[in-house]
């Protein structure tokens, strides 16, 4: 049914109208003035309330929502005496009666207020539209056409409840359930368009009889809702530091983990994919806010659907839901926001809320996608030729003879061409495909959100891949007038084919690196070749071996549901339980066949393993809400309680022996084994829980004074009796600037809000029940007169003391926030500096051996600070009635880190396994793990400079002792020797800032969205070129080399080439140090919505085509694969690729 | 009632319950994945585990300490290897360049305090175990006892003064514990001995237990105490006691007390056990390292081919008996170390070799690398090394009953090893001479000549040996230095003058 309004001359400028979906009734209220005076009641009672403050308790009492534009009523007082009407209808017509204003219903629920006075000029009645038509046509002059469209929101999505006018007069309509509109105009009217939220456009008829419109938001802060723990509020209510990410953001990109999605747009996370491995199966870490602990996890406790997920230990949490079922990303930032959250808010908590059912008919999403990957960045390495040049060089420099394979170059080049090209051998243009099915809807009673998508993606290293199916069920009943239930479920299904694309021993990536190119894949006979020492002097796997014939998958099943229910006790106040449960069954396989030529990896037995993982995790929360208005005092408290138990069952088995290759599964007809070593059997097992308190007080005078505090007392069964409790306290405040009188002239600055917070948070990361004094059972000591491996008797121990007194560790951090909105809030910037303390911070100190143990035992010692700057710019670039839209939005964020203090332990040390000495160190005074090393200061040109120097490695000539080509490295001490004492710090992967920069631009139906992002002043320690420099035996070298030094002045900064390197050119040192610095043009999109017309065609509402590229373009000095490089230290990491994807999304 | 009120009510009700209800125990979770001492120290087997953990370092403390500082540091025996910066931390005990940084003092240091805790928490926890027999009861107790006793007695010979406790130690008494004068620390030792003693069998061990002490290993050991603090009549009274008891006696083969095959045998007190497969690489595995060490180097005689360190002096190996014909007589020679020209198979052992210019090296403790199942992937030897054997206790009664009395001991010692009856009526002085050079032959390379060098009466008799010997010690050298990462973290503990 189509319905439409007249609409009162002068009340649409002042008025912002809205409906819900669920558009379709049409019963007003127009109370009748009476004759009474607002000063008469005034004096009824004397506290007076302010309007805006009544008709918000107003529709909390009577769940309904009310649109006006809120300058006219800020002025305005009423008595408290309205709100204690037993009616809604009672209640506005005693509104009426106080204010003049008069009250529409303009949707279900939904109320549009209309001033008095305005409306009393006209004496007209609300009329048919045929009727207004009717009469218009009457007394128009011009023709007389009638224009039809369909108005949609900036997700192109229709808009019911629209309101058209044709501007100068009282003519207007409203688009209907479907989003069109049909109305009679002047073919030279002006038709004015809006809804509420939205900018009004105008838009010339100009004799055109179809009309598509796409509103665009209106930038203002206005009942924007913000999700904070355990609630929601408007963010002009919000005092803490809180950023949101929108559906529209998180479906930009084409990525499987949605916390991809937040990189480079949210100010103050740091998001680093660890990988470009398929699925973001390699991990993606969130920092927020810089890094709070040294020795336990980072990573942000991620709620979904209020539901606090344990911490992964990969941080792909997220990667099974999928992005398109997500409503928004709300990150609590600062400590106030966070500490709701206790014991897991330190590292910041990001909050997902997946989509939900509206009312009104039945919404169809159908989005398609698929694209192709490939990478763009692969080192170019040797060929054959030049690959026998520079080995037998650097053999003969260490006293080797050249491999007689390699003798003679030409030969080579006459044998193997090119060779083999190992990067190509591993590396492919891969597929991804996306598709996903969503219904919502949903009547006053009950709301539904369902949906089914797949997602597929082959990774760009062959073998690899990830898919995954999901299944999301929420709904919401409401059962009676005060209960309300309902649920989220989430259910999904990985499947991810993983190869060793990480570790720097058996990388795929770094053995085709470092595999020569006179090395083939395969013997003339058709059997693996390479790994075998021999001709090749080269003992390292083959690649393509390892991608071919070992067989691993990784399936996961996760289901996160819960059920609510909301009862309203008495007015204003709620109760809700809510119960839920992650559930987490992951499945691992490995196939180990043994076949006769092995590529360098022998495998005497077929082997099998299988193994359970199945981590369960319940969720019980009870919590009461309570909000009241008295006079300007606004008050909203939140009590609870809540309970959390995590467990995991590992269950694994492993078997040797298999007969045959084509039965891959742990099962008697596969194998049946013959003695006990071809049986391996293990398992694991923990749980832990969480009982908890949470409160919260928001109390505000006049909107304008904001005040915050909550607070949390987290219990834990990690710790001793007498610690398990801990309290997590948090204060805010805000001040509306903007609201004041004194700003009412200030007509530049829309808005101004300054905010302040402290608030404690709690590192929870202590393995379970870290305090006892645990046994070591695993001491063996073999009595009586076996010799043999079976001869052991058994012993136990403590090898580590135990520290009773351990406690979680802590972070203290202050917020300074300010919000400001320019010109009708066109320009926003939202700015916050904080101070993080992290104290408490949990080393492994090593005790004193008196102590009868050597392990170390966790400490609560040590302190760490963050200190940092976080920046959103939002601009619309284009004036409202622009044709062409251009909206820019700017994220910058910076921090500094610093351990302030060790405590009792050590220095610490860790990085790369296959060089001696490390390479990331944490020491006092320090950002954490920072990259420890020598000074490369250039290159020995002259036996002279070698002689001059500080004395590097002695010996009798070149092949054992320092010489000219090589490095110079800095006598820092200044003692002749150049030893370990040599070493400094030599930068760190924390960049100086990291920002994110994109840029809108849409017209008519097209819009282009073209997203940069960045980090500046990180550095990488490039292990990729220890591989590639000469560090593996024999291996494969990258074209770098051919710039080596071979004679005085011959370079500067690549070494001599020698195999034994006595000189240790390869150690830890600024060599390998690079500055990562980058600009990537992330993603450039482009979307167009098919005309109408078109849509209608297939019946649906509308129609879009997007095509977009990922990693469009890198700008970086950085030499290795990628300049993103989680940890800093580069030992060849699964790439990024580049993706070029085209899409298609249909609403019905 | 409506019903929106019985809902209010079973709402709150609800919410008490999972309050108070839930809260008591909901976060009293039982380490149900953890040993811990909340659920161990509970039976029988918990107590026996608990005991041989006492056992263990034992295994650390000769193969990554006992031999490089006790046998080194003395005249028996060079570093070598493969040259000065070939594990160049044992250099610094040949050359007296010792300092606290020395990684082999702290191994030597931490594991014998493994050890003391160890069996404190054995003497602590093990009487109030419920459920377990008596006698295994005694015998864990005795078992802790003397191994107590025994780590702070290499302790105290090697520190001087060092921290002594006899509870569970805990971390932060540990970080403020400090030194007890030696003399306290020798009476520590002797009771824990004494009541080792008391509580162990005296019948030696046989089948799965063997390597267990007994009462006589405390009392052996007693006297060998008695023996450094001096006490020549305690020391005789405990020997006595042992070789009256008739449980032990020497093997007739002198070899046998070094063989893989012949290990636990009728000599052995005290035994350090080993076993192959339980390790590479590391002196805190199963297996000895010694057979790898100190085999001849890169001579493939062993795995890993022999790293040819301990290389006995020319100092020593003059001191060997000979014949007329300047042929050594002493059948203790060719078990004990390799000599130039000595044969095994198709080996013939050479007249230098890298690090022993002489030719020569220990042969203690080898096994050859046919018997692959004693040492499978280096550093893993089967074979045990000897604490105490008989022949020490009777050289203990040799020493304590001096001249005449003592020498009917000595010569048993003797005869065994192809030689004449001491020379009758020797004066006191050349007497304890005799004895200390047939103690030096006796235990070449058994870790005791340090310690004989520094308890001798006459207070300069180690410095007078060590330099005529050809090496330089300085009298500060009698006590090794405390570890410094330990006094780092310890304030309160001292060192030992001159480091």
């Amino acid at each position: 049914m189509k319905v439409f309004y007249i609409l009162k001359q002068g009340v649409l400028p002042l008025c912002l109208f809205v409906t819900m979906y669920g558009f379709g009734q049409t019963a007003s209220i127009n109370a009748q003035l009476s004759g009474y005076s607002p000063q008469i009641l005034q004096t009824d009672t004397p506290s007076n309330l302010s309007l805006t403050k009544a008709l918000s308790e107003l529709e909390q009492l009577y769940k309904v929502t009310f649109f006006y534009k809120s300058d006219e009523l800020k002025s305005k007082f009423i008595s408290s005496r309205v709100l204690k009407n037993n009616s809604l209808n009672a209640a506005l017509t005693d509104i009426t009666i106080e204010t003049g204003l008069e009250f529409e219903k303009t949707g279900k629920a939904v109320y549009t207020i209309l001033e008095k006075s305005q409306k009393s000029k006209s004496s007209d009645k609300k009329r048919d539209v045929n009727e207004a038509a009717t009469s218009e046509s009457a007394s128009g002059s011009q023709e007389v056409i009638t224009v039809k469209g369909i108005v949609y929101d900036e997700n192109a999505e229709p808009i019911p409840g629209a309101t058209l006018l044709i501007k100068g007069t009282q003519r207007g309509t409203a688009t209907n359930i479907d989003g069109a509109f049909s109305i009679e105009a002047d073919e030279n009217d002006v038709l004015q368009v809006r809804f509420v939220g939205y900018q009004t456009q105008e838009i010339g008829i100009a004799g055109r009889t179809t009309i598509n419109v796409n509103l665009t938001l209106a930038i203002s802060e206005f009942r924007e809702v913000v999700v904070v723990g355990y609630g929601t509020q408007t963010k002009r209510e919000v005092s803490s530091s809180i950023s949101s990410v929108n559906a529209k953001e998180i479906t930009a990109a084409p990525v499987a983990d949605a916390a991809q999605a937040l990189q480079g747009r949210v100010a103050g996370v740091t998001v680093i994919q660890n990988s470009g491995a398929p699925g973001g199966t390699g991990g993606t870490s969130m920092r927020i806010r810089g890094i709070s602990s040294v020795t336990g996890s980072n990573n942000p406790l991620v709620v979904l659907d209020g539901f606090p997920l344990p911490d992964q230990t990969a941080d792909n949490v997220l990667n099974s839901i999928s992005p398109n079922e997500i409503e928004s990303i709300d990150v609590l930032k600062d400590a106030a926001a966070a500490s709701i959250y206790g014991v897991r808010g330190s590292n910041g908590v990001v909050i997902i809320n997946t989509k939900r059912g509206k009312e009104g008919k039945a919404k169809i999403n159908l989005d398609v996608y698929r694209g192709i990957q490939n990478s763009w960045n692969l080192p170019t390495m040797l060929n054959a030729e030049e690959y026998a040049i520079i080995n037998s060089e650097a053999r003969l420099a260490s006293g080797l003879q050249p491999l007689p394979k390699l003798a003679n170059p030409q030969a080579v080049k006459n044998i193997y061409g090119e060779g083999t090209d190992w990067l190509n051998q591993i590396f492919r243009r891969a597929a991804m495909t996306n598709a996903s099915l969503s219904i919502t809807g949903g009547n006053d009673k009950a709301k539904y959100a369902v949906s089914a998508s797949y997602f597929q993606q082959d990774g760009i290293v062959r073998g690899t891949s990830f898919d995954r199916y999901n299944f999301r069920f929420n709904g919401d009943m409401q059962v009676s007038k005060k209960l309300k239930i309902g649920n989220s479920l989430i259910m999904s299904r990985t499947l991810e084919i993983p190869r060793n694309t990480f570790d720097p021993f058996n990388s795929l990536l770094i053995l085709a690196l470092a595999a020569p190119p006179t090395v083939s894949v395969r013997n003339p006979d058709g059997s693996w070749a390479g790994g075998n020492g021999g001709e090749d002097g080269y003992n390292e796997p083959n690649p393509v071996y390892d991608i071919q014939v070992p067989q691993f998958t990784n399936t996961r099943f996760r289901s996160i549901g819960s059920v609510y229910a909301d009862y309203e006790v008495i007015p204003n106040l709620t109760l809700r339980a809510n119960l839920g449960l992650d559930f987490l069954m992951q499945n691992l396989r490995g196939w180990n066949p043994a076949i006769p030529s092995t590529g360098g990896r022998p495998i005497v037995n077929t082997n099998f393993f299988d193994q359970v993982n199945y981590s369960p995790s319940y969720l019980a929360e009870f919590t009461a809400n309570y909000k009241k208005s008295f006079g300007d005092h606004n008050i909203t408290l939140l009590g609870g309680y809540t309970a959390q138990d995590n467990t995991f069952n590992i269950l694994g088995a492993s078997r040797n022996g298999y007969q045959r290759l084509d039965l891959q599964v742990l099962d008697d007809a596969a194998v049946v084994p013959q003695n006990l070593t071809q049986i391996s059997n293990f398992g694991g097992y923990g749980t832990n829980r969480l009982l908890s308190f949470v409160g919260r007080a928001n109390y505000d005078y006049k909107g304008k004074y904001l005040f915050a505090a909550s607070l949390r007392r987290d219990g834990s069964s990690n710790f001793a009796v007498g610690n398990q409790y801990a309290v997590f306290p948090a204060f805010s405040m805000g001040w509306n600037i903007s609201d004041e009188d004194f700003m009412k002239e200030v007509n530049l600055i829309s808005n101004l809000k300054v905010r302040a917070s402290y608030g404690l948070t709690g590192n929870q990361n202590v393995p379970a029940f870290a305090y006892l004094q645990r046994i070591n059972t695993g001491i063996q000591y073999p009595f009586g007169d076996n010799s043999g491996p079976g001869g052991a008797n058994t012993g136990a121990a403590p090898t580590a003391t135990k520290n009773p007194n351990l406690i979680w560790e802590k972070n203290e951090q202050m917020n300074l926030g300010v919000d400001i909105g320019i010109i009708q809030n066109r320009f926003s910037l939202s700015t916050d500096v904080y101070k993080r303390s992290s104290k408490d911070l949990i080393f492994l100190v090593s005790p004193p051996v008196t102590s009868g143990t050597y392990e170390s035992t966790p400490f609560n010692t040590g302190t760490m600070t963050n200190v940092g700057i976080d920046l959103a710019l939002n601009s619309i670039n284009t004036p409202a009635e622009s044709a062409v839209k251009w909206n820019s939005t700017f994220i910058f964020s910076t921090f500094r880190n610093r351990i302030t203090d060790l405590g009792r332990s050590a220095p610490i040390i860790s990085g790369f396994s296959r060089i001696e000495g490390g390479g990331l160190r944490v020491t006092t005074g320090q950002p954490v793990n920072y990259f420890y090393g020598f000074v490369a200061d250039g290159i020995f040109q002259t036996q002279e400079e070698v002689n001059s120097h500080a004395t590097q490695t002695l010996g009798s000539d070149g092949t054992n002792s320092t010489s000219p080509g090589d490095i110079r490295f800095k006598d820092l001490n200044g003692d002749g020797i150049i030893n370990d004492e040599d070493r400094t710090n030599l930068g760190n992967s924390i960049p100086n800032f990291t920002y994110g920069f994109t840029n809108t631009v849409s017209y008519k139906i097209f819009e282009l969205s073209v997203f940069l992002q960045g980090s500046s002043g990180n550095k990488v320690l490039n292990f990729t070129r220890w591989y590639t420099e000469g560090g593996v035996s024999n291996g494969n070298y990258s074209k770098e080399v051919l710039n080596r030094w071979i004679g005085p002045g011959t370079s500067d900064h690549m070494p001599r080439m020698t195999q034994a390197d006595p000189n240790k050119n390869n150690r830890v040192s600024s060599r390998f140090v690079e500055d990562a610095s980058y600009l990537r043009v992330k993603n450039i999109r482009f979307s167009v919505n098919l005309p109408n017309k078109w849509s209608k065609s297939v019946t649906a509402t509308n129609i879009r085509f997007y095509a977009s590229v990922q990693n469009a373009l890198t700008f970086t000095k950085y030499t290795g694969f990628d300049p993103e490089v989680g940890g800093g230290v580069d030992f060849g990491f699964y790439p990024q690729a580049r993706t070029w994807l085209a899409g298609l999304t249909f609403d019905f | 009632m409506k019903s929106n009120q019985i809902m209010w009510v079973t709402v709150c009700a609800i919410t008490l319950y999972l309050q108070t209800g839930c809260k008591k125990d909901f976060l009293d979770l039982k380490p149900n994945n953890i040993v811990s001492d909340e659920n161990f120290y509970q039976t029988e087997t918990d107590a026996i585990r608990a005991t041989n953990a006492v056992y263990t370092p034992l295994q650390g403390l000769y193969n990554g300490a006992a031999w490089q500082i006790i046998d080194i540091m003395s005249d028996d025996a060079d570093k070598g290897g493969g040259g000065a910066t070939d594990a160049a931390e044992i250099n610094d005990f040949d050359n007296f360049a010792i300092n606290s940084f020395n990684p082999r003092i702290n191994t030597y240091y931490t594991q014998c305090y493994l050890g003391v805790q160890r069996a404190n928490l054995v003497l602590d926890k093990v009487p109030g175990i419920a459920s377990m027999s008596e006698t295994a009861r005694r015998r864990c107790l005795g078992e802790a006892h003397f191994l107590r006793g025994f780590y702070y007695y290499m302790l105290v010979r090697l520190f001087g003064d060092v921290p002594l406790y006899t509870n569970p130690i805990t971390l932060l008494q540990s970080y403020e514990i400090k030194r007890s004068p030696a003399a306290q620390v020798y009476q520590t030792i002797i009771a824990d001995l004494e009541a080792a003693s008391g509580f162990l069998p005296s019948t030696r061990y046989t089948g799965v237990d063997q390597g267990r002490v007994n009462s006589w290993a405390a009392r052996g050991m007693l006297a060998s105490v008695y023996l450094t603090l001096g006490n020549k009549a305690k020391a005789g009274e405990e020997a006595l006691a042992v070789i009256n008891s008739g449980v032990y006696r020497l093997n007739a083969n002198y070899g046998d007390n070094f063989s893989v095959n012949t290990e636990n045998g009728p000599e052995s007190l005290f035994e350090v056990q080993y076993r192959n497969s339980g390790g590479s690489f590391t002196y805190f595995g199963q297996g000895n390292v010694l057979n790898c060490w100190f085999a001849p180097r890169a001579q493939n005689l062993v795995v890993n081919s022999g790293y040819g360190f301990n290389i006995p002096t020319k100092n020593f190996v003059d001191m060997y008996e000979k014949n007329n014909a300047g042929q050594i007589i002493d059948r203790r020679r060719a078990p004990s170390i390799w000599m130039p020209g000595d044969v095994l198979g198709n080996y013939t052992q050479p007249n230098s070799i890298e690090g022993s210019p002489l030719g020569f090296n220990v042969r203690k403790y080898f096994v050859s690398i046919t018997n692959i199942e004693s040492d499978g992937d280096g550093w893993t030897c089967a074979g045990n090394v000897p604490i105490m054997r008989y022949a020490e206790v009777l050289l203990i009664a040799a020493e304590a009953f001096g001249a005449g009395a003592g020498e009917l001991y000595i010569n048993e010692v003797r005869t065994r090893a192809g030689l004449p009856a001491l020379q009758q009526g020797l004066g006191e002085n050349d007497y304890l001479e005799a004895v200390y050079k047939e103690r030096r032959i006796e235990f070449i390379a058994e870790m005791h000549r340090w310690y004989d060098l520094i308890r001798h009466p006459n207070p300069n008799y180690m410095l007078n040996v060590m330099r005529a010997s050809g090496k330089n010690p300085q009298p500060f050298h009698t006590l090794m230095p405390l570890p410094q990462n330990e006094r780092d973290i310890n304030l309160n503990l001292t060192q030992n003058p001159g480091y």
